[in-house]
């Protein structure tokens, strides 16, 4: 009887939800490493930095069957600080939508096909500190929260069903802006076949750039290589494409991979003459499927700059 | 296989873990009371305020195990306000890392050993409203630093507990190439029979070296408690901030009644800034993780005017 009653009296106080608890998966990653870093003036710092290899995060998912081969799912995802002050940081792929035979259609902040199908075509699968694609390329000129590198606020994605290996996915986000348009757009097309990837990816801002991606990897299986190319074309007077090619390989060696990438980039931030060439060594040592430590260097050669040296060693977790 | 299809795609749209669901536990403490504290006009104002004894947060956490009695863990914790504004407060202990036979080694915002101990040596337990150890101490603004909570961008090493006793040590690099401020961090404390005992020393390099050290004796009808802080400045024309306590608690019941006192000398580092504390708590055991509690804290400055906080609270831990 006094059980009930503290039932009625906490029901009553926390106004808990009238409906059955649904599937809500908890998921993220906790990556933090010991490195060092050349600063602006090119002193080194040695720090200790979340987000090395993989980004930290927090999310949670959750699908419901609607019947018919629909099913209506959302995810929320927060990028996690977990080296210093508030918890939570800005969102990650945060949606909601269908998916079913006719494949996903989600609205929310998601990401770009280029930022979702990257991975594939870097050798360090563009780890954080020790990429060597998309290093220094700004593609946000006059646009500069529109990041069609990573994510895009107020869009909507849609992707077909996988077909013989294509993938095929498409982004729009209206710029809520009346006066000049700043809409952004995304296409990708990718394929997956035996030893042999390849991707090709557009994205757009109205009225600021043309972006242009295209991926290829091909498994040896003693090793990996990857190779990408990307332009990005400045809609303002003034500007130069900025561009970039990348050229890495990877191998397998006990249970971990080794990687090894350059990249070339010129003009970036669409400054004639502003090149920066970018080496990286990688080594990614698999301690089980969700945990594993990494060393690596990065080694970003500036024509206009002092050159910047990040070497560090750390530990993630997947969850 | 049309499923199976489907699910690639989305696979690769949303980016989903590849792995299988881990064991995430969901954690937290919720507690609110109703509170008048006299403000800095020595007007009492009434106040419902969350985090009156346990601090309110809410964390994930999580281990998997690498085998050879090795392990990952990790652990997301954050500060929650439950009495207004936004949902998540500042980060609390965050961290990854491994623990196995050689101890524990994480990184990430991790709690001082000052921070993860103190509580033994606090007559309330260092409850945040009623606390009379560290109660106004700064240490000289390595405070900031987190000197007795947090420290940013920390590696700690915890060594396994051994015949009750206790090492670990902290540091953090401040990340700056032209004036060190590197925290440091280094604990030991001992567990045996009715007997605890623990000494921390903490420093922010070109700022403030801490010491602290803190016995308790549990007479079994009733405890005793004692500290002692030293916060040494390094700045020439401050003052060595010091404070000395003492505080006795007894089971009566279902709850812990408790009184505290401390004097703290040249608070912040000005000369003969002297606050003196008092409380009195009572902390109720609706379960195990289910509390009430009503308390008095007197804080005494000897410039200033005096300060009383009073409040009752209930706490919830799940």
């Amino acid at each position: 009887m006094q059980k009930k009653l503290i039932a009625l009296a906490v029901a009553g106080l926390v106004s808990v939800p009238a409906f059955a608890q649904s599937n809500v998966t908890v998921y993220g990653r906790m990556d933090i490493g010991l490195f060092n870093k050349d600063d602006a003036a090119g002193n080194s710092v040695t720090r200790v930095d979340s987000s090395g290899w993989t980004t930290s995060r927090l999310g949670f998912k959750g699908a419901e069957d609607l019947g018919n081969g629909l099913k209506g799912i959302f995810q929320i995802e927060t990028q996690l600080n977990n080296d210093g002050g508030s918890s939570f940081g800005t969102p990650r792929d945060t949606f909601v939508g269908l998916t079913g035979g006719f494949g996903t259609l989600i609205a929310g902040r998601n990401s770009t096909p280029l930022n979702n199908w990257m991975g594939e075509y870097d050798p360090s699968g563009v780890s954080n500190a020790f990429r060597t694609s998309n290093v220094n390329l700004s593609r946000n000129v006059n646009g500069a929260n529109l990041n069609l590198e990573t994510r895009v606020n107020n869009s909507i994605v849609y992707a077909a069903p996988t077909f013989s290996g294509v993938e095929f996915a498409a982004l729009y986000a209206p710029d809520e802006d009346d006066t000049i348009s700043n809409d952004a757009y995304g296409i990708g097309l990718q394929w997956k076949g035996g030893p042999i990837a390849a991707m090709f990816t557009w994205h757009a801002i109205d009225n600021a750039v043309d972006s242009y991606a295209v991926g290829f990897s091909y498994n040896f299986g003693v090793a990996k290589i990857h190779t990408n190319y990307i332009m990005n074309e400045f809609d303002a007077n003034g500007l130069e494409d900025e561009q970039a090619f990348a050229l890495g390989v990877s191998a397998p060696i006990g249970a971990g991979t080794v990687g090894l990438g350059w990249t070339s980039q010129t003009d970036v931030n669409g400054i004639a003459k502003n090149d920066i060439d970018v080496w990286a060594l990688t080594y990614k040592h698999n301690l089980s499927k969700r945990t594993y430590a990494y060393a690596g260097y990065q080694y970003q050669d500036k024509d206009n700059a002092d050159s910047i040296d990040t070497y560090g060693v750390g530990i993630a977790h997947h969850f | 296989m049309r499923m199976k299809l489907i699910s690639v795609a989305i696979g690769a749209l949303v980016s989903a873990s590849a792995f299988a669901q881990s064991n995430v536990t969901v954690y937290g403490r919720m507690d609110i009371g109703l509170f008048s504290v006299d403000d800095d006009a020595g007007n009492g104002v009434t106040a419902v305020e969350s985090s009156g004894w346990g601090t309110s947060h809410l964390g994930f956490k999580g281990a998997e195990d690498l085998g050879n009695g090795l392990k990952a863990i990790f652990q997301i914790e954050t500060l929650l306000n439950n009495d207004g504004g936004s949902t998540f407060g500042s980060a609390r202990d965050t961290f990854v890392g491994l623990t196995g036979g050689f101890g524990t080694l994480i990184a990430g915002r991790n709690s001082t050993p000052l921070n993860n101990w103190l509580d033994a040596y606090d007559a309330s337990g260092a409850s945040n409203a009623f606390r009379t150890t560290n109660v106004n101490l700064t240490a000289f603004t390595g405070e900031a630093n987190g000197l007795e909570t947090r420290v940013d961008n920390s590696i700690v090493y915890a060594a396994p507990v051994f015949s009750g006793v206790q090492f670990a040590a902290l540091y953090s690099p401040d990340e700056n190439d032209t004036v060190s401020n590197d925290v440091y961090g280094i604990g030991l404390r001992y567990d045996g029979g009715p007997i605890s005992a623990m000494y921390t020393w903490h420093a922010v390099d070109n700022l403030v070296d801490s010491h602290v050290v803190g016995g308790a004796y549990d007479f079994g009808v009733a405890k005793v408690m004692a500290t002692y802080i030293f916060n040494a400045a390094d700045a020439s024309g401050l003052e060595d901030e010091s404070a000395w306590s003492l505080g006795v608690s007894a089971p009566i019941g279902a709850g812990v009644v408790s009184l505290g006192y401390t004097a703290q000398s040249d608070v912040e580092g000005v000369l003969d800034n002297d606050i003196d504390v008092w409380a009195l708590a009572y902390n109720h055991s609706l379960s195990k993780r289910t509390y009430a509690y009503a308390g008095y804290q007197y804080q005494d400055p000897d410039g200033g005017d005096s300060r009383d906080t009073f409040g009752v609270g209930i706490g919830h831990s799940f």
